[in-house]
């Protein structure tokens, strides 16, 4: 998962001996379970653990050379087979890849047994388990509800400053932004907001929807969290100087279409400069076009931008869902077809899991 | 020879004691792999490691693989103390599955071991059970429900083993959210119907209609192949009959809640009968019973089926005096309407949802 790039060149301008973790454990770091993970800079893994309502970000000290990952085909029967299992009694539940040294990192859940762990494909498209026993870690809870406890964080990322992650209680249909400073303290509690949403094709207000993926954002000296929802408006929330257990207000700008279930969000720029994001989504309805139920579109910075009153919410950017481009500044990305998962490679290149009739191959491509 | 000599000297008296000096040298140096042919070898009760002590070439080329299947090894770790090697699989060793465990001895000759992983709780072939919350006639508007398992089950497949069947029997096409959601103990697993069908204005409302359809009984059923994290089926298809009634977007009101209070110095339950079904899930974690001098110790507090009637017995006598029983303004009703607000809200709509009551007091004598 995303880190957006010119978070990154933000985050690299800072000292890289800033540490990045405060009061960590070294070794004896055991996963229960894993929903998300992501990469924030200096090789700086970020693990969403629900069945500990935490997040730990765990120092691999992966930090390159940079190389692109190997083209592994039939890479879940790869990884069920070294797990003891075949590939149907696996899933691969999300993909990062390490932006300091292109190796891909894979979160992977084994049936029936439940067991998880984190594997890793390096420049040869060799399978690695990720031995995360022995690096130093800090583990963040994040707050329940009145009611009940965390126990669905949909996405977690970095965006130089802080930490961010996104999920809800499995009682509450309801949308939480969870913030945490870094340094990342060990054993301390993440901040939380609530966020409340237009929803474009709703015409309405709401704040049960949770937040199914996003990224950092920042405009000028404003910081942003961009989400994607279920159904699938995009909006933004501003989340710089906001107290802790304060309810933030999102601007929608942009809606995909129903019957689609957002997975991925990234941020590139093309080659002719121009900034995208990326919406990689699974669509939950008949195929309306295209070979697969997994697509992406990119979506340009400038709708994400808008904040005139004559651009979002009731008149937020509707994606023509009858064509492959439109309006102005909204595409469907080929490239993205039959991808189950997908992160940002390089400047104009991603790393795509892709399935071709019930087979996953991962495979690095080029954006448009 | 040295041996056989000094064992074959005619002092009688020491003839025991020497045959046990060398048993017990022979034990100890095919405990560590010294003698040719020989091996000791111990799996971890939870999976988690094997042991094997042998003679071992400098290369040995440890593996472990599933037996049958030489050509894919588990990924693991591999560490070496002398001619003792341990290997730490990726993932623990799956229960009841057989492994080859295979190696070179210092001829260069393959060796190996096979082993089945008996985990510690031993291979038990009883089958889970389930059981569905809240049991009471759905609004058509409902959010979710509760299954209830007897044990953890295998995750990331609820979708491809949960069916719903409408009032004709037919098969209700995407009823449920994909998000899955397990309580921490992975035995109770919440499923949403789908928000973008049940919610009204919504364009998958609009088009293809909300999941359930008022005055119809639907049937939810769950597939016997769904496996225990044990690995053990449910064996047979089960069934769950749905009573829908008509969608609700009303707020449940603690002001119409029917509200028992006990008799000072008894030990009699406090009853709440709630205005409708409320989620079973949070409803314990939302009530708060206060007495004047601070929280009451409680017992465990039940909770009828239906999710509409709570109660609960103090550990020691009720104490006379003034009590207070709060709620959560987030408690909901089966739609996702609180005593808040109601799961529907339109913000631009100028009449504000009704302000609520999270409290009630009573005096007991």
């Amino acid at each position: 998962m995303k880190t957006p790039a010119f978070l990154l060149a933000f985050s690299l301008a800072l000292p890289l001996s800033a540490a990045l973790l405060d009061s960590p454990q070294n070794g004896g770091l055991s996963l229960k379970s894993i929903s998300s993970i992501s990469f924030g800079k200096d090789g700086l893994l970020l693990v969403a653990d629900p069945a500990s309502q935490s997040v730990i970000a765990i120092e691999t000290n992966d930090a390159g050379p940079k190389a692109a990952p190997g083209k592994v085909a039939d890479i879940a029967a790869t990884i069920a087979a070294g797990l003891g299992t075949t590939a149907e009694n696996i899933t691969i539940k999300d993909m990062a890849v390490n932006p300091a040294s292109g190796k891909v990192y894979l979160a992977v859940q084994r049936r029936p047994d439940n067991a998880s762990l984190i594997l890793t494909v390096d420049s040869a498209g060799k399978v690695a388990p990720f031995d995360a026993g022995k690096l130093s870690y800090s583990s963040v809870t994040l707050p329940g509800g009145t009611a009940s406890k965390v126990t669905n964080i949909t996405d977690v990322a970095f965006d130089g400053e802080r930490v961010f992650a996104t999920g809800s209680c499995n009682e509450e249909f309801a949308s939480r932004i969870f913030t945490i400073p870094v340094p990342i303290k060990h054993g301390s509690t993440a901040n939380v907001i609530s966020a409340e949403t237009y929803h474009v094709a709703h015409k309405k207000w709401e704040t049960k929807a949770p937040i199914q993926s996003f990224i950092p954002y920042h405009k000028g000296d404003e910081d942003y969290v961009v989400g994607a929802f279920a159904c699938t408006p995009v909006a933004k929330f501003r989340v710089d100087d906001i107290e802790n257990g304060a309810k933030v207000k999102g601007v929608s700008m942009v809606e995909l279409g129903s019957g689609n279930r957002p997975l991925d969000l990234f941020e590139y720029t093309d080659k002719s400069g121009k900034d995208w994001v990326v919406v990689h989504t699974q669509r939950f309805k008949d195929n309306a076009f295209g070979p697969s139920k997994f697509w992406g579109a990119r979506v340009s910075l400038d709708h994400i931008n808008a904040s005139d009153s004559e651009k979002t919410n009731e008149k937020a950017t509707w994606r023509d869902v009858k064509a492959k481009t439109g309006p102005e500044g909204i595409e469907i990305v080929e490239a993205l077809f039959g991808a189950v998962q997908v992160d940002k490679l390089g400047d104009q290149t991603a790393v795509v899991l892709r399935d071709t009739d019930g087979k996953l191959s991962l495979e690095a491509i080029e954006l448009p | 020879m040295f041996l056989w000599r000094w064992l074959h000297q005619t002092r009688e008296p020491f003839f025991g004691a020497r045959v046990w000096v060398i048993a017990l040298i022979i034990i100890l140096l095919a405990s560590m792999g010294y003698l040719p042919g020989t091996s000791v070898d111990k799996i971890a009760a939870d999976g988690t490691w094997i042991k094997v002590t042998a003679p071992m070439a400098d290369e040995p080329d440890f593996q472990v693989a599933p037996l049958g299947k030489p050509e894919a090894p588990l990924l693991g770790t591999v560490s070496r103390d002398g001619n003792t090697i341990t290997f730490h699989p990726a993932m623990p060793l799956l229960a009841s599955q057989t492994y080859e465990l295979r190696w070179r001895s210092p001829d260069g000759k393959h060796q190996s071991l096979i082993r089945q992983f008996t985990p510690r709780s031993g291979i038990t072939t009883t089958a889970p059970t389930v059981q569905m919350s809240p049991q009471a006639t759905l609004p058509a508007n409902a959010l979710k429900f509760y299954l209830h398992f007897s044990e953890p089950m295998e995750q990331g497949i609820f979708l491809e083993r949960l069916r719903l069947l409408d009032g004709d029997g037919k098969e209700v096409i995407g009823p449920f959210r994909e998000t899955e959601l397990w309580s921490p103990d992975g035995k109770r697993l919440t499923v949403w119907f789908h928000p973008g069908r049940q919610k009204t204005g919504v364009n998958l409302n609009e088009d293809e209609g909300p999941v359930l359809r008022a005055n119809v009984t639907h049937t939810l059923v769950i597939a016997g192949s769904w496996r225990s994290a044990r690995g053990v089926s449910l064996g047979k298809d089960i069934r769950f009959e749905l009573e829908v009634g008509q969608a609700d977007h009303a707020q449940p009101s603690m002001k119409r809640w029917q509200i028992t209070a006990p008799k000072a110095g008894t030990r009699e339950p406090w009853m709440v009968h709630f205005d409708e079904p409320l989620d079973t899930a949070v409803i314990t974690s939302a009530l708060h019973l206060r007495h004047a001098h601070g929280e009451v110790s409680l017992g465990t507090p039940v909770i009828s089926p239906d999710g509409q009637t709570w109660s609960v017995t103090p550990l020691s006598s009720w104490a006379a005096g003034h009590y207070e029983l709060k709620a959560s303004p987030d408690l909901e009703d089966l739609a996702g309407n609180s005593l808040l607000k109601p799961f529907e809200v339109n913000l631009q709509d100028p009449s504000p949802p009704s302000a609520g009551v999270f409290s009630q007091s009573f005096e007991i004598h």
